[in-house]
């Protein structure tokens, strides 16, 4: 019974890494740019299909291929500032959030218009897992973990430690005493792009490589990773990423008990009753007005 | 900021003008297409609405239903077509989606005035359109397994070409007793198709005697991750874990159980082990599968009578799967039951459907010799590519079955279950 619990805890941590890297992503466009982006997904999506065009056609080394992926990825983020959400900006929320929709929808028949709807996959050799203890790890979870937490620290220390990040925070606290400041809120917003393209190509590339790549399969990930968002606190990038975390054990450990495909409902409702006593979610930081 | 407005005015205006010329051209090419084959035969083309999947996970397989349907109908109108009236096909994407489906049967009907809709795959699709098209008197023919499919209320005016999910049960049970296998999991997709082969599994596995099966894990549809699934489907490492799902999900979840490095034994349908499944995950890793699945006709007539036409005009090989040469036979019986109903109405063609394709009759291959014999008063019966189509009272067929090993690449047949026994 420990080993599997033991092994379950591992799938979910491995769940959780797939859904932190986007729900950090989230939260970042959120606190700075001010509204849910809903074409976090279809960064994702582009970054895995770049990666597999340039490994699988191209034949170029994997890792130039996945820095292939996440070039392309960053491409895509700051085209969809510049070409659109930049010149949203300062309108209601709200217009931001459909034109996300639209961008979404756009680069998904983009994407089903260049590669077809079915499915692909890396041409990588299916990997058995190593042993470790009681419990079986896939190497590739091992990567999608160690990216997850590089992650986590990397933007922790960029936030708390460096001059970007002072002026990120700055910039999402108050734009016009940011701008008194010197501090550019434009190129605040352009890092900020970049740096969440790159978190969520890097994710859609680790999910294409376990997985299969499909045009929806950033989507399909996408109401998860908001859910983990809010879940921890959207407000706060470490808050949602831990959130997605919480909420890949709370699935898989909840299947053990409960059928499978309650899987996901069983994670809303635990969300649902949490949002109930902390609306901000578990770590979320006072919203700005 | 002027300009720009300018621009987008002129643009929207020149969008506007060309898609209502667009429109006016259509109606008039229409027009003219209904009204010049009239003088040179029988009456107006008859659109047949055709919904295959080409995008989503029926994609892989859709288009080649459609290539077979446009050959085969291209050989009818050459043989004239039934009453001497050409066929049109009206094609549609079902998007492999029950949603879009609806929106496209209603569009065929309601716009196309179709009055048989063919070709529609995966039985969520298939459920989601008979309540539509039984309620409009339209025929459907469908590749869908499912039982609900020929449940009464959709009898009259449904016909399957593909065997129902039954057999493939019946045939991974008995299967799976015979190579000595006690603990059985089951991962199913959550899906009408699924959900009905696992439950006939368990149902035939009681009735041979064998303990209940251990484990019976349902899985959604595109989920993130299918590790908890995988891991909770091998709790106790069964002997023998049976796969039901297409062959993008199957493919992760073969990936998984690699990972996973446990001695259990996995079997699916094959037209979800597959080639494509091969492909994704390597041919060293489906090593000693068992794919199950109905017999192409491969020595048949029927079968021969189409299968060069269709290698040579598509590349590929009618025995890779089961459904282009289903969809070749719909088209055919199509026009032939509405060359012996002397109707393109539902019901009437319905009504006939049983008499073209069920023995006694002289049998015939294609549409040319069937109609020829039906205007001479004659009694035929269909052989199609797929199989004898011989429909029973529900309207469903069967079909000779077999299991095959994977090995890599190849398979090799280890099994065959006829038909008579799988009822």
């Amino acid at each position: 019974m420990i080993a599997t619990l033991l092994q379950h805890a591992v799938d979910g941590i491995v769940l959780g890494a797939i859904m932190a890297l986007p729900a950090m992503g989230l939260a970042l466009v959120w606190r700075i740019a001010g509204f849910p982006h809903l074409a976090h997904g279809s960064l994702m999506t582009i970054a895995a299909y770049a990666a597999w065009v340039a490994a699988g056609s191209w034949n170029l080394p994997l890792p130039l291929a996945v820095l292939f992926g996440l070039v392309i990825s960053a491409l895509a983020g700051v085209g969809m500032h510049l070409g659109v959400y930049r010149h949203l900006a300062g309108r209601p929320m709200l217009n931001l959030f459909i034109a996300s929709i639209g961008v979404e929808l756009f680069l998904r028949y983009g994407i089903i218009f260049s590669f077809g709807s079915d499915f692909q996959t890396f041409p990588l050799p299916a990997e058995r897992g190593m042993h470790l203890g009681p419990v079986v790890v896939r190497p590739l979870d091992v990567i999608l973990l160690a990216a997850a937490f590089a992650a986590l620290l990397g933007v922790w220390w960029m936030f708390r430690g460096t001059q970007l990040g002072r002026r990120m925070r700055a910039v999402s606290d108050n734009p016009s005493l940011a701008r008194l400041s010197a501090i550019s809120p434009a190129r605040v917003h352009l890092a900020m792009w970049v740096l969440v393209s790159v978190l969520a190509g890097a994710s859609g590339i680790l999910l294409g490589a376990r997985d299969v790549i499909a045009p929806t399969m950033g989507w399909d990930v996408l109401l998860l990773a908001f859910a983990a968002a809010i879940f921890g606190g959207i407000s706060n990038p470490f808050g949602a990423a831990i959130g997605a975390f919480l909420m890949g054990l709370v699935s898989e450990l909840g299947i053990l008990w409960i059928p499978t495909s309650y899987e996901e409902g069983i994670a809303f409702f635990l969300i649902m009753l949490v949002l109930l006593v902390k609306p901000r979610g578990l770590f979320g930081e006072a919203v700005r007005a | 900021m002027k300009d720009m407005r300018h621009g987008v005015t002129r643009k929207h205006f020149m969008l506007g003008a060309g898609a209502s010329t667009a429109g006016v051209l259509t109606g008039l090419t229409g027009g003219l297409s209904i009204r010049l084959p009239a003088l040179a035969s029988g009456g107006p083309d008859i659109p047949v609405g055709v919904m295959v999947p080409l995008t989503g996970g029926g994609a892989t397989y859709g288009p080649k239903m459609l290539k077979a349907i446009e050959i085969t109908v291209d050989a009818i109108n050459k043989a004239g077509g039934p009453m001497g009236r050409r066929l049109r096909i009206v094609s549609e994407d079902s998007q492999t989606s029950p949603d879009a489906a609806v929106t496209v049967a209603q569009k065929l009907i309601s716009l196309n005035h179709v009055e048989s809709i063919i070709g529609t795959w995966s039985s969520a699709v298939t459920l989601a359109v008979l309540p539509i098209t039984t309620q409009a008197g339209v025929l459907e023919m469908n590749t869908s397994g499912a039982g609900d499919v020929t449940a009464p209320k959709y009898r009259r005016l449904v016909f399957r070409t593909q065997p129902t999910d039954r057999p493939y049960a019946l045939v991974m049970a008995r299967f799976a007793k015979k190579q000595g296998y006690r603990k059985v999991s089951i991962l199913a997709l959550n899906n009408p198709y699924a959900l009905t082969m696992r439950d006939a599994f368990a149902a035939e596995w009681r009735r041979l005697g064998m303990p209940g099966v251990d484990n019976v894990v349902v899985y959604n549809p595109k989920a993130a991750s299918y590790a908890g699934e995988v891991q909770k489907a091998l709790q106790g490492t069964p002997d023998l874990l049976i796969v039901i799902g297409y062959t993008p999900d199957a493919s992760i979840i073969t990936k998984e159980w690699y990972a996973a490095d446990v001695k259990t034994h996995v079997m699916g349908p094959g037209f979800a082990f597959n080639d494509a499944l091969v492909k994704n995950v390597g041919a060293g890793v489906v090593n000693g599968f068992f794919a199950v699945d109905g017999i192409p006709p491969v020595t048949q007539p029927g079968y021969k009578a189409f299968a060069d036409v269709f290698q040579s005009a598509t590349g590929s090989s009618l025995s890779d799967n089961f459904w282009p040469a289903q969809a070749h036979d719909q088209a055919n019986l199509l026009a032939l039951a509405m060359e012996a109903a002397k109707s393109t109405a539902g019901a009437e063609v319905a009504a006939k459907m049983r008499d073209i394709a069920c023995p006694p009759g002289i049998e015939v291959y294609d549409f040319a010799t069937g109609a020829k014999l039906l205007r001479e008063g004659k009694k035929i019966n269909y052989q199609g590519a797929s199989g004898p189509c011989d429909f029973d009272d529900h309207h469903d067929i069967v079909s000779n079955f077999a299991v095959w090993r994977l090995n890599g690449t190849a398979r090799e047949q280890l099994a065959l279950y006829p038909a008579r026994d799988l009822t």
